[in-house]
């Protein structure tokens, strides 16, 4: 699979030129101001040659014409911009208005050489965890349902053509054209890691492009940095399809609570706070104190214990194959940091659902489901990593006791599962 | 000639003796406690030079050899050299005297793999007679292995009460900035590719490994054993 997607992708890039970046360097340029910096230089040839006052006076109105329409085009092309404008241009704006900010070098107090930067800060991204346990051996599993095209078609079609590629380069666009001229070339290449429950090690490889995060009194701490993780746009497809069937099958088998909100299709933020807000209304209609007692799972995705899904995932009934496939998914990747004068060497890291991938809400949220259950329906709702508790009774203080009661349960299997609450971010409100 | 060291560099560097027998050269060799820049280099030269016309015109007084070594390591050449040329100074007019003045020097900078560094027509001397020309004599060229190093060039400081203003060139990690050009998707050829993509195969899977040439490929690939 690796070597037909490789040669692929290097037929693709055969057949792509590079990219100039002087073709955009100035979209305000019209043909007018063409002819006019023609004239332009025309005069000034012929008043250096003649060098009469006439000459030289002809030559600066037109140089004073030139500048003055190209002061003109600018405006002009920027109204329209604007007139033009998106939601989606809206930072392109900005750009345009601010300028783009340089990205801020790395100076961390004892990593003087880039090597010892990138050991600093993958430590302080992916810290080390649990080794993992190899998945079992690959076999063709015979209950796992055949891929299909329309599930390649549907996969593609959420995918934004604007989102950035990884490592290879190669954006959606590029992808959905494949598909479009012939359906049986992607479905060849992504059948076999269905069949086999497997996510190839080639498709594992990331890109991580180190950002300075605005306002840091100091940026000597790695802590002061942020990272976007870019996988490649091929493997986000095949998660996506896995996505749909591992879905399918956890809602098919109760594996998700009902309160569970957000990377759900149909549940969206909306939901979640519509349903908190009703729940509230109806239980202050009797006259009843409400309070809701508001938690947030301190680094969740990077908490997700590999062994730990594989037999909730086990024990939840889900096929085999789905169950290899997300240990495999999950185990053995890595990231190559980017950042000035980074050295660019890939690093094997441990970062249990990685933040980039479109099957990791899912993940997490099959993760964390166990928290909701014990509980009564309706006084827990999430919205992915955010819980919110919501009691009433005639008093404040009997709401108190009554969260202090409820909360034990949820926090005692959190740490089951090796993740907590962040003290920082919980909010009591009456 | 002036030249000021920055304060991280002052306990490692040397002072080379008197360059054979040239008295407007002066030569340091700098060594950074770890390697420079994350290179190979663990010291670089700055030869820094006053070189006046002689008598005859044709070679001032600090010879090209002198000025441009050969040599393997980070160097760079900078001072007021006094030779007027088209490449820094784009603008002027050059009399025959000035041609054969620069011809040499640049030719063995070039042979010797050395750059220059000014950009053209930024000028670095401005005379303080009214009458006279400003001009671009100050000079900076680093050889072939301090090139990638080198960030900028500027002569943005405030004067210092000389003609000559004063030049910052600043040296760094080569940046990732020098990104190769990348495909542009959009111009993807698609009447090309379309027949090729048509006609791609993509070979049936291989049954899957036994489970211990499976586990012995996982184990060399993560541990190198």
């Amino acid at each position: 699979m690796s070597e037909s997607l490789d040669r692929l992708v290097a037929l693709l890039k055969e057949h792509t030129p590079v990219s100039r970046p002087s073709h955009h360097s100035k979209p305000w340029w019209t043909p007018h101001l063409s002819i006019l910096r023609r004239e332009y230089h025309k005069a000034a040839r012929a008043a250096r040659k003649h060098d009469s006052p006439h000459m030289r006076k002809i030559a600066g109105s037109c140089k004073a014409g030139y500048f003055e329409a190209i002061k003109a085009a600018k405006s002009k092309h920027w109204s329209s911009f604007l007139l033009t404008a998106t939601p989606q241009s809206l930072w392109t704006a900005k750009r345009f208005a601010y300028g783009r900010a340089q990205p801020r070098f790395p100076s961390l107090p004892g990593a003087e050489t880039p090597q010892q930067m990138n050991s600093v800060l993958l430590e302080h991204f992916f810290p080390a965890k649990e080794p993992f346990s190899p998945p079992p051996r690959l076999r063709p599993n015979k209950s796992a349902p055949p891929l299909t095209t329309d599930e390649i078609a549907t996969a593609l079609s959420k995918c934004s053509p604007t989102s950035a590629p990884g490592p290879d380069g190669i954006p959606y666009s590029t992808w959905k054209q494949v598909n479009k001229i012939n359906p049986s070339t992607l479905l060849h290449i992504l059948s076999p890691p269905v069949l086999l429950g497997y996510h190839p090690t080639s498709l594992k490889s990331s890109n991580g492009v180190v950002l300075d995060k605005p306002g840091k009194p100091s940026y000597e701490s790695p802590s002061s940095f942020r990272i976007i993780v870019l996988i490649r746009t091929i493997s986000k497809v095949l998660e996506r399809i896995i996505a749909a069937r591992l879905l399918a099958a956890a809602r098919l088998r109760g594996l998700l609570h009902p309160n569970q909100c957000g990377s759900l299709p149909g549940l969206s933020t909306y939901d979640a706070c519509l349903t908190l807000t009703n729940n509230v209304r109806t239980l202050q209609r009797p006259r009843l104190k409400v309070s809701s007692l508001f938690l947030d799972i301190k680094a969740g995705f990077d908490n997700v214990d590999n062994n730990t899904l594989a037999r909730i995932l086990r024990e939840g009934g889900i096929h085999s194959y789905l169950v290899s496939w997300v240990s495999s998914f999950l185990g053995q990747r890595s990231c190559t940091l980017i950042f000035q004068g980074a050295p660019g060497t890939p690093a094997p890291v441990n970062v249990g659902a990685p933040q980039c991938s479109p099957i990791s809400p899912h993940l997490f949220l099959l993760y964390v489901a166990p928290l909701h259950f014990g509980i009564p329906r309706g006084l827990m709702i999430s919205y992915v990593d955010d819980f919110a508790l919501t009691v009433a009774s005639l008093s404040y203080r009997g709401n108190i006791r009554r969260l202090q009661d409820l909360f034990d349960k949820p926090e005692r299997k959190a740490s089951g599962l090796g993740v907590s609450f962040s003290v920082a971010k919980t909010e009591l409100i009456h | 000639m002036a030249a000021y060291v920055h304060m991280s560099f002052l306990s490692n560097y040397t002072v080379l003796p008197k360059f054979k027998g040239v008295d407007d050269v002066l030569a340091r060799d700098i060594s950074p406690n770890e390697p420079l820049f994350s290179t190979d280099f663990h010291s670089f030269r700055v030869i820094n030079a006053y070189s006046t016309n002689t008598v005859d015109h044709r070679v001032h007084s600090v010879s090209p050899e002198v000025l441009f070594p050969d040599l393997g390591f980070p160097l760079l050449v900078l001072g007021d050299l006094n030779i007027h040329n088209p490449l820094s100074d784009p603008l002027r007019h050059f009399s025959r005297r000035e041609i054969l003045s620069w011809t040499p020097y640049f030719e063995k900078a070039a042979e010797s793999g050395f750059a220059l560094l000014n950009p053209p027509g930024e000028y670095t001397r401005f005379p303080l007679v009214g009458t006279a020309r400003p001009s671009v004599i100050d000079l900076s060229f680093p050889n072939a292995p301090l090139l990638p190093l080198v960030k900028s060039w500027e002569a943005s400081l405030p004067s210092t009460g000389s003609d000559h203003i004063p030049i910052t060139i600043t040296l760094a990690t080569p940046s990732l900035n020098q990104k190769p050009p990348r495909p542009c998707w959009a111009d993807t050829d698609w009447e090309t590719l379309d027949p090729i993509v048509k006609a791609f195969k993509v070979p049936a899977a291989p049954p899957g490994p036994p489970p211990c040439n499976w586990r012995n490929g996982c184990r060399s690939r993560w541990t190198g054993w």
